[in-house]
C-alpha cells in the first residue's frame, strides 16, 4: 500500500486505527496541507457506511465521507447547509473535501460546523466499542479540541430534518471562491421566535486565527 | 493501477488551483490527494487529455482568443473547463465562471478565458 491502508469497510478501519497510528483520510484536502512527515494515513472514501446520506423520521444522517459536492445534489440536506457548504472553496475542492473533514480538522473557520451549531447537530462517533452520539456543542471544544477518543472515528453527522427551513446565513471572505471565512453567521427561525442562532466571529485583521474559546457562540433563544 | 503523473506541483496551499487532474470524473486538486488515495482510481492529468480531440478543440480557442499569457494557470484552467464542458455541454457566462473559480489568474483579468470556454463548447459542439 502506497502510503497508508485502505480500508474497505468499517470495521476493517476500526481494526486499522487501534492497532496502527494511521490518520484518518477522507478527501485530504487539510491533511495534504498540513503535509505531515512519515505519516501513514487511514483512506476512508471506500467505507460504504461513511459515504450515505439517509433520512430516518427525525434527522438526515450524511456520512462522514461525504463530499460537499455530493450533499449539494442530494435532496435530502437541509437548503441552509448547502447554501454554506456551496461556499466552501471551489469545485475542487466541493468535490473531495468532507464533513467529517471539516469538523475533523477542528478549525475555527470550518463553514459546516457552524451551520451544524446553529442546528443543534448531533454528531455519531463509532469505535470497536460501538456508537454514541453527542450534541455537536460537546464534540467541538474550541479550536483544535474535540471530543475525539483514540480508536474513534466520525461516523456521521446528523441534522434536524424539519425546523431549519427559515434561515440566514451569511460569510464574508476576502474574495468570492477560495474564500476563508473572517465572519459568518447563521440564524434559524421557528414561527415568532428565534429559536436559535449560531454566530462566529474571526478577527483575520489582527494576525491571529481567532479567539478560539469565543469563535463560535451559540445565542439560544434569544426571543423567546 | 493506471500511471500517475500530475501537471505540476502547485502552490503547496494549493490556492492557487494550476495543480490539478480529473479523478473519476470529477475534478480535484492534484496537490491535496495522498497517492495511496488514487489506488484503482483512473486519472487525468493534463499530460493524458492532450491526447484526447477535446483537447484539441480547447487549446485552438484558448490560443484564437488569446487566453494565455503567462501559462500558469492554464492547465488548471483547461481542466477545469472539460469537467465543467463533459457536465454540462452548453454552460452560460455564470456557469464559466463558477466552474473555474479556485483557478487564479494573474495576467488575463479573466474575460478571454471564459470567453475561450464558449468558444470551445461552440466549435466542440457534440464533442462534449
Ligand atoms: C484551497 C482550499 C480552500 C478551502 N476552503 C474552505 C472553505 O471555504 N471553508 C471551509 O470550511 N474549509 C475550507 N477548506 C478546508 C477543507 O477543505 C475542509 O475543512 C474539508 O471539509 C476537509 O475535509 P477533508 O475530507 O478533505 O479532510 P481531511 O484532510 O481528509 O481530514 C481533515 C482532518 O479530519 C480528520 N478526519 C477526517 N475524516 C475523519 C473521520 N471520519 N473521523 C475522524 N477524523 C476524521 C483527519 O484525520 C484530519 O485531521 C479549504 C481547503 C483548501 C485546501
Ligand atoms: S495567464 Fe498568467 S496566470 Fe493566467
Amino acid at each position: 500500500m502506497v502510503n497508508g491502508y485502505a480500508a474497505e469497510s468499517l470495521q476493517q478501519a476500526l481494526d486499522i486505527l487501534v492497532n496502527t497510528d494511521a490518520v484518518p483520510y477522507a478527501g485530504g484536502t487539510d491533511l495534504m496541507v498540513e503535509n505531515r512527515p512519515d505519516v501513514k494515513y487511514l483512506f476512508l472514501k471506500k467505507i460504504p457506511e461513511l459515504r450515505a446520506i439517509t433520512v430516518d423520521e427525525q434527522y438526515v444522517h450524511i456520512g462522514a465521507a461525504v463530499t460537499f459536492t455530493e450533499a449539494i445534489a442530494n435532496p435530502d440536506v437541509p437548503k441552509l447547509m448547502k447554501e454554506a457548504i456551496t461556499l466552501i472553496g471551489s469545485p475542487a475542492i466541493r468535490n473531495a473535501g468532507t464533513f467529517g473533514g471539516n469538523i475533523g480538522n477542528g478549525s475555527d473557520k470550518a463553514d459546516s460546523v457552524l451551520i451544524e451549531f446553529a442546528a443543534d447537530a448531533k454528531i455519531c462517533l463509532v469505535s470497536q466499542a460501538g456508537e454514541r452520539l453527542v450534541d455537536v456543542a460537546h464534540f467541538y471544544l474550541g479550536r483544535k479540541k474535540l471530543d475525539l477518543h483514540p480508536g474513534e472515528l466520525i461516523k456521521e453527522i446528523l441534522l434536524p430534518r424539519y425546523g431549519l427551513e427559515q434561515y440566514t446565513y451569511q460569510k464574508v471572505g476576502g474574495r468570492k471562491a477560495l474564500a476563508i471565512t473572517f465572519v459568518s453567521f447563521a440564524g434559524v427561525f421557528q414561527y415568532f421566535k428565534c429559536a436559535m442562532a449560531g454566530l462566529r466571529i474571526l478577527r483575520p485583521h489582527l494576525g491571529q486565527p481567532g479567539t478560539p474559546s469565543r469563535d463560535i457562540r451559540i445565542l439560544k433563544r434569544c426571543f423567546l | 493501477m493506471p500511471d500517475i503523473s500530475f501537471v505540476l506541483n502547485g502552490k503547496e496551499t494549493s490556492y492557487a488551483g494550476s495543480a490539478t487532474e480529473r479523478l473519476l470524473d470529477v475534478l480535484h486538486n492534484s496537490c491535496c490527494v495522498a497517492i495511496g488515495a488514487v489506488v484503482g482510481s483512473c486519472v487525468v492529468t493534463l499530460e493524458g487529455y492532450r491526447e484526447t480531440e477535446r483537447y484539441a478543440v480547447m487549446d485552438k480557442a484558448f490560443a484564437d482568443v488569446s487566453a494565455v499569457q503567462c501559462g500558469f494557470c492554464t492547465p488548471g484552467m483547461i481542466l477545469a473547463a472539460e469537467a465543467l464542458l463533459s457536465k454540462n455541454p452548453h454552460p452560460d457566462e455564470t456557469e464559466i465562471r463558477e466552474g473555474l473559480s479556485g483557478n487564479l489568474c494573474r495576467c488575463t483579468g479573466y474575460n478571454a478565458i471564459i470567453r475561450a470556454v464558449q468558444k470551445a463548447a461552440e466549435e466542440g459542439n457534440g464533442l462534449w
